[in-house]
């Protein structure tokens, strides 16, 4: 390409700053800018919306970390989304995989993810209720358990609990766990399992090393997606799981209660469970490699 | 293997499609009770019914309930139209090596890492300091597009095809400048992306409910709307019906913006 030294040739060539220039600003401006905000305000006390530079203090956190509730609210909120997050990937997983190197016709697979996308042009909450047709006291499940005559009277125990919490959750991150592994898998090529057998690999040695380690950083952004999604979720577990309290709904009631510093210190705390896991995700496998070489 | 993975794909997309059949056939039903079996089948839900204390609406006869969809399907658009050419130019730029492309990436990818409440709450505290006093249905678009462009860029960048930049240079060499390059080779060449990144960041900004709930005013999106509901009142088949009708309306536009995108970009390109 011709070195040209007039401004056309100045943009040409540095044309990717401009580009890249109009999301940079919206992220710095509604991303960055809000979640800095939020940690700013966390150093004040009291009642206040807007930040006080005058008056900063660390109270706040002082007294989240010396209530034992904040340890339990914890325990629980990591708990749960990293179960939903590891479940999810049981349930995706094995529909990628089918998906990806098992169903031949390039046309059928993007019908079957259509018809999995389908379902969220429902809003979540609707969803949500549909499934108390599901596993209400009158619903499916226990009208097929009745009439089978596996238990003797309805079993009110599948709603509202944990496990009502996970089947939920599972059911609307399943397409954010499933898409980016069916994306890294869809990239390998199957001949690469013939070379792996054929070098002398067993069927689950080349699976392990050649299909899964070259799934991993799918497998690792899903993670990353359904995690995100379940821990920071406030309303699933309040409507549909009343008795556990999550590090969200913690935030929120502050929120509401117009308490926004504690609320931002509650945020915080959670920010910074987030970041710690996923960097610890991040350091399993080298993302960006995957997506831009 | 093969048929095991095939059951074991096809009972996973039943249990999927199981609500959305529920809500659709339940939809339909003439009372009140939300699980099955139906009794009666009726529109009652859809267009409402004479009774003796007056005309109770139905969700097509209810002007707040469809101005909740009107302004679930006008954010979305929005949020879509905008979103889109952002996560286009983003994954088009993130092929070339340029100084900070990892910073840029990690920037556009902490849009979902955020937690939401932090990013509804961060974004109240914003608007309060910059003196943003009323909120309405708009405030919240900012963080849908933040929200929605990591999730099409993923899906886009996944898909982009390494051979597009060879394409790109040798209609360079022969002379064309970077307009002509990108709506005759780049553009046609990755039609399929931008497409499935609209549809995807449009159906996002549908669900989205943690975000708007803070910084929404108003009479809301439908997330908003039926969260607000549910806190105060039984679940009634009205909701299914709001349900169904949503699932028709944005497969509908779907298939015209499908449509239009591949033309719109054929005739760009012949």
């Amino acid at each position: 390409m011709p070195q040209k030294t007039s401004l056309k040739g100045f943009l040409s060539r540095n044309s990717v700053y401009l580009m890249i220039l109009p999301p940079l600003v919206i992220a710095v401006l509604f991303m960055l800018a809000p979640t800095v905000s939020v940690l700013l305000l966390s150093f004040n006390k009291g009642a206040g919306v807007t930040f006080d530079p005058t008056r900063l203090t660390f109270e706040n956190f002082f007294a989240i970390l010396t209530r034992p509730t904040t340890y339990i609210v914890l325990r629980d909120t990591l708990g749960m989304s990293l179960l939903a997050t590891f479940m999810t990937f049981m349930v995706a997983f094995p529909v990628s995989y089918f998906l990806a190197f098992k169903v031949e016709n390039f046309r059928l697979q993007n019908v079957i993810t259509f018809l999995l996308v389908i379902p969220y042009w429902v809003d979540w909450s609707i969803r949500s209720i549909s499934w108390l047709s599901i596993l209400g006291r009158e619903g499916i499940v226990n009208y097929l358990l009745l009439s089978l005559g596996l238990t003797q009277t309805p079993i009110a125990e599948l709603l509202f609990t944990r496990w009502t919490l996970l089947i939920i959750w599972i059911q609307t991150n399943v397409l954010f766990m499933l898409f980016p592994i069916y994306l890294a898998l869809s990239r390998v090529d199957p001949e690469l399992l013939d070379v792996a057998q054929s070098l002398g690999a067993t069927p689950s040695r080349s699976f392990y090393h050649v299909t899964f380690k070259l799934a991993l950083p799918g497998v690792i952004v899903g993670f990353m997606f359904v995690f995100v999604s379940t821990i920071g979720d406030y309303v699933t577990p309040s409507l549909w799981a009343g008795g556990l309290q999550m590090l969200g709904k913690t935030v929120q009631s502050y929120a509401w209660l117009f308490q926004w510093p504690i609320a931002s210190a509650y945020g915080v705390l959670l920010l910074a469970v987030t970041m710690a896991i996923i960097y610890v995700l991040l350091r399993v496998v080298n993302i960006k490699k995957v997506f831009y070489e | 293997m093969k048929t095991l993975l095939g059951i074991y794909t096809a009972i996973v997309l039943f249990i999927f499609m199981l609500p959305i059949i529920l809500i659709i056939v339940l939809s339909f039903n003439a009372e009140q009770n939300i699980a099955l079996p139906i009794r009666r089948f009726s529109l009652y839900w859809y267009v409402g019914q004479a009774s003796i204390t007056g005309f109770r609406s139905g969700i097509l006869n209810d002007p707040y309930i469809l101005k909740v969809i009107s302004n679930s399907i006008s954010l979305g658009v929005t949020t879509a139209l905008i979103a889109t050419p952002l996560v286009t130019v983003s994954a088009l730029s993130l092929r070339r090596k340029f100084h900070g492309r990892d910073m840029f990436f990690y920037i556009l990818l902490l849009g979902f890492i955020i937690p939401p409440i932090i990013s509804g709450l961060g974004m109240n505290i914003l608007y309060k300091t910059i003196g943003v006093r009323e909120y309405s249905l708009w405030t919240v678009l900012p963080l849908h597009i933040v929200y929605t462009v990591p999730f099409g860029l993923i899906l886009t960048l996944a898909r982009f095809d390494p051979e597009m930049i060879e394409y790109e240079n040798a209609a360079r060499s022969l002379g064309a400048n970077e307009i002509r390059v990108f709506s005759k080779i780049t553009l046609p060449l990755i039609r399929a992306e931008v497409i499935s990144a609209f549809i995807f960041t449009f159906t996002l900004s549908l669900g989205e409910l943690l975000r708007s709930s803070f910084v929404i005013a108003g009479i809301g999106t439908i997330p908003t709307y039926v969260y607000n509901q549910m806190s105060v009142q039984a679940p009634t088949p009205k909701w299914f019906a709001l349900g169904t009708l949503t699932t028709i309306i944005s497969f509908a536009l779907l298939m015209v913006v499908a449509l239009f995108l591949t033309r719109r970009i054929r005739k760009i390109t012949y």
